[in-house]
């Protein structure tokens, strides 16, 4: 760990160390100066200001948790009602022992402070200054004495010869000075011990009244240098001065040292019980005032630390609640920094595992999905590519998936209907409907594995399905559903169909129409031979039988001709061409014919040019008006619609052309096979029209539907290709010998 | 539950009540200079003033049970200038000391300066000399021109008893051990 790191961890901690050591010393700096304020005069705004900002920090700190406890409240963040209650008990447990210790200190500092002035200490004092007094009294009575006594011999003496009287006065009395001055107080005379020492004692205003008023004055004063002396005046007895004046003796006595130093002491004490008396309440005051300033920072600091230790009590507490949530969310990464090694260190360190574990699980469930979602994907791309419809159901037969291939198959939207019941949510389609039944009546009689050809009659033809039904497995063993497989075989069938029929129609070309010559030959030359010389009557008969035969053998070589045309191998001839224009033409040709029917065109101007074989085009269009106009004879109000379009089939494009008219329409029983070949409802009928037709399209890549209008008729619908137009149909070059034209 | 805390609150507050002053004992009343002017005596200026000083009973009580009382009279003198600060011709600071001695029965009242010392049998004598400054030599003449124009400013402070500065810092809001006078101040005309 960088020093950064370990000033940004413990900065805090020793700065809070500091300031709690700085503050005690302050605190104790200031019990110091209240008991010896000399010392730390100095100091003490220094002091004063260190615990005043010590208060102000608790204070501002004590009031942002405070502020921060209630909005806690407020927002009813986690955790905060449970630090409110800690912060309650942890502060009451604190506060309620300060509160006792401080309200038993003020009664001992009170009674301790009272203590010192009990009434014996000062009524011992006062008893010291009476004795004092006495002490003093005798000798203070025997110095005035003496000084009256002084003066009285002094009276009689004029001021010029008081001096030398003085002098031998104050050596015989131990006096420190005699002096005697006059009414204004001007010194007449004067004898001290000290002459070089002190100026003479000045007589005070309060003496010479007093002295004045005819008494002497005595007094017990204090020097200059702090011992006693006596000082005495009395009056000079003026009628005995030859002058006549007034005047006065003052004297000045000292008291012995002993006595002297025990009224000093007296003095003393008794001035220091005097300051201490007049200290008693300030000092109480301040004693309780420091006292009351160490216990509110300490109230302050001991709920502040309430603060604290419920902070750190909480925060486990709050952090699991949070991680908690967080995992709520789906965090699972949520790790809790760990508080301790006891029991919510325990329980932090279970939720961590439990979130790593949870995390783990997800991030496996996450990749596991992934896996089945690509696999999903995968499988959802083979079926929407694949040509076989599959549509899995559940046992409640809704519909789960369904590819492109069933819809297009069933002619209805399967995959718009997952997640709805197979059976009821998907209403319309005639084929649809059929399909539905038949897979339904298997699966309400339990075939849930069953694979069968249904065949499924529709107004557009036959359809034939090849359906499987497979029961989805479950993990617990019983069925989750089925799945049905099914491919429309109908194009293969009739493929099969079309090449069954293409081979009999060459076979029977081939067999039927090498015998037809000789037949006719021969039958023509036994007409020549045996026409001449035969009666009348029989000639007439054989006439009769030869034409009979040559007759119904062109009539099978014509059979044959056409049979050899829907077998023969495609030999096509593709160019651009005018699709209207070669319809308006043929149509024009029956318009010739003479017939009553109505030959109607709606042609689309925006058809473009198709690459065809124009003269098998044509071949369609006659066989289809030749089959439309044998259906109208007989009926007067014959019509035959033509139309052409531009329709979409799937990606691409194709010229539509539709045959219509207002007969009979197809046998209903007939519909599935209308383009097989011997499927007529004409008594003269070859029926090879429709087939043929059906294999010329197919020839061009195109596609033909036949079916009956809403209104009565047959119609049939014919699409080409636009553009190229060959779909895997080779076409080679005309032989030279072959003689292509136009079948009018 | 609120009562409760209302108690707690009463409670708390009532352990604080001791902390408080009770009824003044020391210096109370108005305190100023009265009167005061500077007394040309033999070419020294004399200081006399008068002071009335804030003392009351239970100071004249404390008085007599030996605690003290310090007076300090300041005296400054400066000459007046019209665009600049005045400056300082003359400064004085005089203190005495007024205590009771118990021994004696007499109130010494003793000038710091001097070292003169005084007795007086009552209190009234004390005081009044207290309060009457009389004749404290202050200025030569020599020092003053007789064409600039002075003035002289009296203040005084009193202080009672012996309460150490840090008492009297905590207790900040309690005005009776020491007060000030506001300054007296009268133009000098040499």
């Amino acid at each position: 760990m960088d020093a950064a790191a370990l000033i940004k961890k413990h900065g805090g901690a020793v700065l809070g160390g500091i300031g709690v050591a700085l503050w005690l010393v302050a605190l104790y700096l200031l019990a110091s100066a209240a008991q010896n304020s000399a010392q730390f005069d100095r100091w003490l705004p220094w002091i004063l200001l260190i615990n005043i900002s010590g208060l102000l920090t608790l204070l501002v700190l004590l009031a942002a948790k405070l502020y921060q406890l209630v909005k806690d409240f407020r927002r009813n963040v986690p955790g905060s009602r449970l630090k409110g209650r800690t912060v309650a008990i942890f502060s009451a447990l604190a506060v309620a022992p300060i509160l006792v210790v401080y309200y038993f200190a003020l009664q001992f500092l009170n009674r301790g402070i009272d203590s010192w002035f009990e009434i014996e200490v000062s009524q011992g004092l006062k008893d010291t200054r009476e004795l004092s007094h006495a002490a003093l009294e005798v000798r203070v009575r025997e110095f005035l004495q003496h000084t009256e006594l002084v003066a009285h011999e002094l009276s009689s003496l004029p001021d010029f010869s008081l001096v030398s009287t003085l002098d031998r006065e104050r050596r015989d009395s131990a006096a420190l000075e005699f002096t005697v001055v006059g009414a204004q107080t001007q010194i007449i005379a004067t004898s001290s011990e000290r002459p070089m020492d002190m100026l003479p004692v000045p007589a005070t205003d309060e003496m010479m009244l007093q002295v004045r008023r005819g008494h002497s004055y005595i007094s017990l004063d204090t020097d200059s240098v702090g011992g006693y002396v006596i000082r005495a005046a009395a009056q000079l007895d003026a009628n005995a001065n030859p002058g006549g004046s007034s005047r006065v003796l003052i004297a000045l006595y000292p008291v012995p040292q002993q006595l002297s130093q025990l009224a000093d002491t007296v003095q003393r004490s008794y001035t220091q019980y005097a300051n201490l008396v007049q200290m008693r309440r300030p000092l109480k005051s301040t004693f309780v005032l420091i006292l009351t300033f160490v216990v509110l920072m300490s109230l302050i600091a001991a709920v502040y630390g309430a603060f604290f230790a419920a902070q750190r009590l909480v925060q486990p507490v709050q952090d699991l609640i949070a991680g908690t949530r967080a995992v709520a969310k789906g965090n699972y990464d949520t790790q809790l920094p760990l508080p301790s090694r006891d029991e919510l260190g325990f329980l932090v360190t279970s939720f961590n595992d439990m979130t790593k574990r949870l995390g783990r699980a997800r991030e496996e469930t996450r990749r596991s999905r992934e896996a089945v979602e690509a696999e999903r994907a995968g499988l959802a791309v083979i079926l929407a590519r694949l040509s076989t419809g599959v549509v899995s159901l559940a046992p409640d037969l809704t519909v789960r998936t369904a590819n492109q291939a069933a819809s297009a198959i069933l002619g209805v939207d399967l995959e718009a209907a997952v997640g709805t019941r197979f059976d009821a949510s998907i209403n319309d389609g005639e084929l649809f409907g059929q399909f539905l039944a038949a897979v339904k009546s298997r699966l309400d009689g339990g075939q849930l594995d069953w694979r069968e050809q249904l065949e499924l009659p529709s107004d557009t033809g036959r359809r034939v399905l090849m359906c499987a039904c497979t029961e989805l497995p479950t993990d617990g063993g019983g069925a989750s559903g089925v799945v049905l497989v099914f491919d429309d075989i109908t194009t293969l069938l009739q493929a099969q169909r079309d090449a069954a029929w293409g081979e009999v129609a060459r076979r029977l070309a081939h067999e039927i129409k090498n015998p037809l010559t000789p037949i006719q030959l021969a039958a023509e030359r036994m007409q020549r031979k045996f026409l001449g010389s035969m009666n009348a009557q029989d000639a007439q008969i054989l006439e009769r039988a030869t034409h009979t035969i040559v007759a119904q053998v062109d009539a099978m070589k014509q059979m044959v001709n056409a049979f050899s045309e829907y077998a023969r191998a495609p030999d096509m001839h593709f160019s651009p061409f005018d699709l209207n224009q070669l319809i308006t033409e043929v149509a024009d040709l029956y318009r010739s014919h003479e017939n009553t029917v109505e030959m109607k065109l709606s042609l689309s101007p925006q058809l473009p040019t198709v690459c065809a074989d124009r003269v098998r085009i044509r071949q369609i269009l006659n066989n289809l008006l030749t089959n439309s106009l044998e259906a109208l004879e007989g009926r007067p109000d014959g019509r035959v619609e033509i139309e052409t379009h531009v329709a979409d089939d799937g990606p691409k494009q194709m010229a539509a052309i539709v045959v219509s008219d207002n007969g009979p329409g197809f046998q209903r029983d007939l519909m599935g096979t209308v383009f097989d070949p011997y499927v007529t409802s004409k008594p003269k009928g070859t029926g090879l029209g429709l087939a043929i037709v059906k294999k010329i399209v197919e020839e061009h890549g195109g596609r033909i539907e036949a079916d009956n209008r809403r209104s009565g008729g047959a119609r049939v619908r014919i699409l080409l290709p636009l553009g190229e137009g060959v779909r895997g149909t080779t076409s080679r070059e005309p032989r030279k010998s072959e003689q292509r034209r136009e079948r009018v | 539950m609120r009562s409760a805390r209302i108690l707690w609150l009463v409670a708390a507050l009532a352990l604080c009540i001791p902390a408080l002053p009770g009824r003044a004992d020391g210096l109370e009343g108005r305190f100023e200079v009265r009167s005061a002017d500077l007394e040309l005596k033999d070419g020294v200026y004399h200081l006399n003033a008068r002071l009335a000083l804030p003392i009351s009973d239970a100071v004249r009580r404390g008085l007599a049970e030996g605690v003290p009382l310090t007076l300090e009279v300041d005296l400054d003198v400066e000459r007046v200038r019209q665009l600049l600060p005045n400056s300082r011709v003359a400064e004085l600071a005089q203190r005495y000391h007024l205590q009771y001695n118990a021994v004696s029965g007499h109130y010494v009242l003793r000038n710091d300066n001097s070292g003169q010392q005084e007795s007086l049998g009552t209190i009234d004598a004390a005081l009044e000399s207290l309060s009457e400054v009389r004749s404290v030599p202050v200025l030569d003449k020599a020092l003053l021109s007789s064409d600039r124009r002075y003035e002289a400013s009296v203040r005084a402070k009193v202080d009672y008893g012996t309460v150490p500065f840090t008492f009297r810092v905590l207790m900040f809001w309690v005005n009776e051990w020491h007060r000030e006078s506001d300054w007296y101040t009268w133009t000098l005309q040499p």
